[in-house]
C-alpha cells in the first residue's frame, strides 16, 4: 500500500494498435490516467494522422500536429504486422500485457493471428477492447464508418435538427466520444479483472455508443409519446432557449430561463420590465408560446453588446447566460487559464506544443502529461531487450528479416 | 461493509445525488460496471412532500422518459441533508459508500458539514465525485449553466449548425460529460482498491466537452488555424436525398472518390481533371453535388447504403429514432431490447453501449423505483434504523 501520489491505475500496460481519431484518443485518455501505452506501428502502415500536416512543405513522420496530440504519453514499437515473426512478437509482447486496443475493421485481427482467442492463449487475462463503426459482430459489422456516417445510422443526428431545419452531420467530436466509451470499457473490465482474475473482450460499436445518449428519445418512441425534433438551440417546453447575437462577427450567448425569479432578472437587465409583468410571460408555458417575440426583445438588447461582458452581467443575476465558445475564445478564457487547463510539452521535433490537459482534477493521483507523443519507432528496440528479453544479435535478425521496419 | 452482496457476488456501493441528465448517465453507467447505486432525493421532491427550502439550482422541466432512462435498476431513498439530522445519516450512508457522485453547486456539500475530507476522515478509501457546468475552482465555477449553456461552453457548439451555431442533439452534452465523469470515478476507485485511499475528483462539464474537440483546440494554439461551421463543411460530399430519406457521403479520399463515380453511374468522372484531388473536387463541388443528387433521387436509402458500402465508401442513413430502433443490424446485436417496464408496458430502448464477455447484454427489462422506495431496506437493513426511528425521521421531514 501506497500513501504517496502515484500512477492511478498502477503499473497497466496497453497495447494500442489503434490508428485515426477514436483509438488513440481511447489510448490517450487511460495514458492520461498512468497506463504505460505502446503503439505498435509501421512505416508501411502510417496512422495517417502521422502525415497530415498544417504547414507545407513538412515531411516528417513526426510532426503530425493531431497525432502529436492524440498520442502523449505513449511509446512506440515498430512491428511489421504483415511478417509472420510480427505477428509473434506482438503475441509475446500481449502476454506481459494487461489490454490490447484495436480499430481494425472486425476480423483483422484475427487473420493476423492476434483475435481475442489467440492472444488469450499468451495472456489468459488479457483484455482486448475492439473499438468500430459498428461492432464486430451483426450484419453490418463490416460496414465502413467515419463519424457522420455512424452518428447518422444510431438515430442521434436527427434527435433534434439545426437552425435550418436539417439532421447533424457531425465530425471529430463525436468519433472522441466514442474513445471516451471505449476507455470506459476497459476500466470496468480492469476493475472486474481485479475481483474475478479473468480478463475479457470488449466490443464497443460507435454508433451504439451514441445511441445510448440519447435514450430518453427511443423511449418516447416505444412509448408513443415521441415528439418532432426540436430546432436549433430551442428545447420543448423551456423558453427563452436560445443562442442571441452579440457584438462581433459571429458572436453568439446562449440564454435559458427556467424559473420565474430567472425570467424577471433577464426583464430587468434586458431593460424590459414591462415584460416581467406581462401576464402573458407569467410562466413557462406562457413564455414557450411567445417565445418568438421573447427572443426578439432579448436580441434587440444582445446585439452590439460583448458576449462575455453580457455573461457576466446575466450570470451576477443568476441567469444562465454563456456564450458560444469559439476555439480562440477557449485558449484566451480566463476560467479555463486560472484552472490550469492549458499546458506546453517539449517535442524533439516539433518544439514546444500547446495542448489540453486532462479533463478532470484529481485531488490525490493527479492525471498526467508526463512525455511527448513518441517519435515513430522511438522505443522499439528498448522494448525488445528489456520486456522480450531480445539481445543485440537477435535483434539485428528482426531488423535485417524486415520482422520490425 | 462498502459493498453490497446480490447473488453471491460483491457490488460496491455508489451513491448519486444528481439530477437531469450527466450525474445520472455517471451512475448508469457505474451500475452498467457492477456498482449497486444508490439514488438519494431530497423528500420536498416527491409528490405531496414539504417543499421547505428550494434547492439553489431549479430541477429542470425534463420529460419523464429522461428519469425513465437513466434511473433504471437504481435504489432510491429520500433523505433532506439540509437538516442535520439529515447530514449524520448521509455520512452514515457515506461510510458504506465506495464512490459518491454529485452535481451540486461548488460549496454546496462542504457548507452542510459533508465535505470530502469530513467523509473522508470517516471512510478513507473513499471516492467523490462533483460534477458540475465549470468545475470545482476558477471565477465561473459558481456560473449558472443548463444543458444548452454547458454545451457551448464546450466549444463544439460553435462547430455544429448552419446559419447560428447549436447544441448538440438532444441532451448530448450531458451525456458525454456524464462518460467523462464516469471514466475518473472509476479510475479513482480502481486506484482506491489498490491503495485503499480514495481522493475528491473534480470534474468540469466544459473540460468534458473541451476533451472532444482538442485537437481544435490545439490547431489553434499551435498554428493559429481556427476552424468554424463553414470551414468544417464536407466540400462535395455530405447530406443527399434519396427516394425515401436522407443519406449522408464521405468520399473524401482518391480512391473513395472513383469508387463513387461508379456507383453514380458516371466512371468517367474518374479521369476527369477537373476532379483529379482533393482540392480540385472542392472546388468544382456544385458539379459532383448534382451528379450525386441525381443519383441519390433514384435509389432507395437502402440501395444508395449497399451500393456505396460495396466500394467500402463511408455512407450513413439518417435514421430517425424509429428506424434506428427497427435496423436488423442492432437488432441483431441486441442492442435494442425492452430494457425498462413501465405500467403495464415493456419499452424498447437501448442497452449498455459496452459490450463484454463476462456480462449479458441487458439483464432483462428492469424497472425504475419511486423516489424513498427503499428507505425502509436501506435505513433499516444497511443502517440498522428500526420502526420507530423511520417513523421518527418521516415525520420529521428528514426521509
Amino acid at each position: 500500500m501506497t500513501t504517496t501520489t502515484g500512477s492511478l491505475l498502477g503499473p497497466t500496460r496497453i497495447l494500442d494498435m489503434t490508428w485515426w481519431g477514436v483509438g488513440p484518443c481511447c489510448t490517450l485518455l487511460l495514458g492520461f490516467l498512468g497506463a504505460e501505452v505502446v503503439k505498435i506501428e509501421h512505416r508501411d502502415r502510417l496512422d495517417p494522422e502521422r502525415r497530415r500536416y498544417t504547414k507545407p512543405g513538412t515531411v516528417s513522420v513526426n510532426m503530425g500536429p493531431l497525432f502529436n496530440d492524440w498520442n502523449l504519453n505513449k511509446f512506440s514499437m515498430e512491428v511489421n504486422l504483415r511478417h509472420p515473426e510480427g505477428a509473434e512478437v506482438v503475441r509475446r509482447l500481449a502476454a506481459v500485457s494487461d489490454v490490447v486496443v484495436d480499430n481494425f475493421s472486425p476480423g483483422v485481427m484475427d487473420r493476423l493471428g492476434l483475435g481475442y482467442n489467440q492472444l488469450r492463449k499468451a495472456k489468459p487475462d488479457i483484455i482486448m477492447l475492439s473499438l468500430s463503426a459498428l461492432g464486430s459482430t451483426g450484419p453490418e459489422s463490416n460496414t465502413v464508418g467515419v463519424a457522420p456516417t455512424f452518428a447518422a445510422l444510431s438515430g442521434l443526428a436527427t434527435v433534434s435538427l439545426t437552425p435550418n431545419g436539417f439532421p447533424f452531420e457531425f465530425r471529430g467530436a463525436t468519433d472522441l466520444t466514442v474513445s471516451m466509451m471505449g476507455a470506459l470499457a476497459v476500466l470496468g473490465a480492469l476493475n472486474r479483472r481485479l475481483t474475478t482474475g479473468r480478463g475479457e473482450f470488449l466490443d464497443v460499436a460507435a454508433a451504439e455508443t451514441l445511441a445510448s445518449m440519447a435514450g430518453e428519445a427511443f423511449l418516447d418512441h416505444s412509448l408513443g409519446q415521441w415528439l418532432p425534433p426540436v430546432v436549433g438551440n430551442r428545447d420543448h417546453v423551456v423558453a427563452p432557449h436560445n443562442l442571441y447575437p452579440c457584438s462581433g462577427d459571429d458572436a453568439w450567448i446562449s440564454i435559458a430561463v427556467v424559473t420565474n425569479d430567472e425570467w424577471r432578472a433577464l426583464c430587468r437587465i434586458i431593460g424590459r420590465e414591462d415584460m416581467a409583468s406581462d401576464s402573458r410571460f407569467a410562466d413557462m408555458p406562457g413564455r414557450k408560446r411567445y417565445e418568438e417575440h421573447i427572443d426578439k426583445a432579448i436580441a434587440d438588447f444582445t446585439r452590439g453588446r460583448d458576449k462575455r461582458e453580457l455573461m457576466k452581467l446575466l450570470q451576477e443575476a443568476s441567469v444562465a447566460a454563456v456564450p458560444s465558445f469559439s476555439s480562440q475564445d477557449l485558449c484566451e478564457d480566463p476560467h479555463l487559464s486560472e484552472r490550469g487547463c492549458i499546458r506546453t510539452i517539449q517535442h524533439p521535433e516539433a518544439g514546444c506544443i500547446v495542448c489540453l490537459r486532462p479533463p478532470w482534477v484529481f485531488s490525490r493521483t493527479p492525471a498526467i502529461i508526463a512525455r511527448p507523443a513518441p517519435l515513430l519507432g522511438e522505443h522499439t528496440d528498448r522494448y525488445l531487450q528489456d520486456l522480450l528479453g531480445v539481445d543485440s544479435a537477435a535483434l539485428a535478425r528482426l531488423r535485417s528479416e524486415k520482422v520490425l521496419v | 461493509m462498502s459493498t453490497q452482496t446480490v447473488g453471491g457476488t460483491e457490488h460496491p456501493i455508489a451513491l448519486e445525488i444528481a439530477d437531469f441528465v450527466a450525474g445520472p448517465f455517471c451512475g448508469k453507467l457505474l451500475s452498467g460496471l457492477g456498482f449497486t447505486v444508490v439514488k438519494v432525493q431530497p423528500p420536498s421532491h416527491v409528490a405531496g412532500g414539504r417543499h421547505e427550502k428550494p434547492q439553489e439550482l431549479p430541477r429542470y422541466p425534463e420529460p419523464p422518459s429522461v428519469g425513465l432512462y437513466l434511473n433504471i435498476g437504481k435504489l432510491s431513498v429520500t433523505l433532506d441533508i439540509e437538516k442535520s439530522e439529515g447530514v449524520r445519516i448521509f455520512a452514515d450512508l457515506a461510510r458504506r459508500a465506495s464512490v459518491i457522485v454529485e452535481d451540486r453547486p461548488p460549496g454546496y456539500m462542504a457548507d452542510l458539514g459533508l465535505s470530502y475530507p469530513e467523509l473522508a476522515q470517516a471512510n478513507p478509501r473513499l471516492v467523490v465525485l462533483s460534477l458540475t457546468p465549470f468545475g470545482q475552482t476558477g471565477p465561473y465555477s459558481k456560473y449558472k449553466s443548463y444543458y444548452l449553456n454547458t454545451y457551448h461552453s464546450g466549444g463544439d457548439g460553435f462547430l455544429q449548425g448552419d446559419s447560428t451555431p447549436t447544441k448538440g442533439p438532444g441532451y448530448m452534452g450531458e451525456y458525454q460529460a456524464g462518460v467523462s465523469a464516469a471514466i475518473a470515478a472509476m479510475a479513482a476507485y480502481y486506484n482506491a482498491r489498490l491503495t485503499g485511499q480514495g481522493q475528491h475528483v473534480d470534474v468540469s462539464k466544459q473540460e468534458a466537452l473541451m476533451f472532444t474537440n482538442r485537437a481544435l483546440v490545439s490547431s489553434y494554439m499551435n498554428s493559429g488555424m481556427l476552424e468554424t461551421r463553414k470551414t468544417r463543411s464536407f466540400p462535395y460530399g455530405g447530406r443527399f436525398r434519396c427516394k425515401d430519406g436522407d443519406v449522408i457521403i464521405v468520399a473524401q479520399e482518391n480512391a473513395q472518390w472513383a469508387g463513387l463515380t461508379e456507383v453514380i453511374g458516371h466512371p468517367e468522372l474518374a479521369k476527369d481533371e477537373r476532379f483529379k484531388d482533393f482540392a480540385s473536387r472542392s472546388a468544382n463541388s456544385k458539379v459532383i453535388r448534382q451528379m450525386v443528387e441525381a443519383w441519390a433521387n433514384t435509389v432507395t436509402c437502402d440501395e444508395a447504403y449497399r451500393q456505396t458500402q460495396a466500394k467500402r465508401i463511408p455512407i450513413g442513413i439518417f435514421h430517425d429514432v424509429g428506424k434506428a430502433m427497427a435496423w436488423p443490424h442492432f437488432l441483431e446485436r441486441g442492442f435494442f431490447q425492452p430494457i425498462v417496464n413501465a405500467g403495464d408496458k415493456s419499452l424498447i430502448g437501448p442497452t449498455w453501449p459496452i459490450q463484454s464477455s463476462e456480462v449479458p447484454r441487458w439483464p432483462g427489462p428492469g424497472r425504475v423505483a419511486t423516489p424513498g422506495e427503499h428507505n425502509d431496506k436501506i435505513y433499516g437493513e444497511w443502517l440498522d434504523y428500526n420502526v420507530n426511528d423511520l417513523a421518527r425521521l418521516a415525520q420529521a421531514g428528514v426521509i
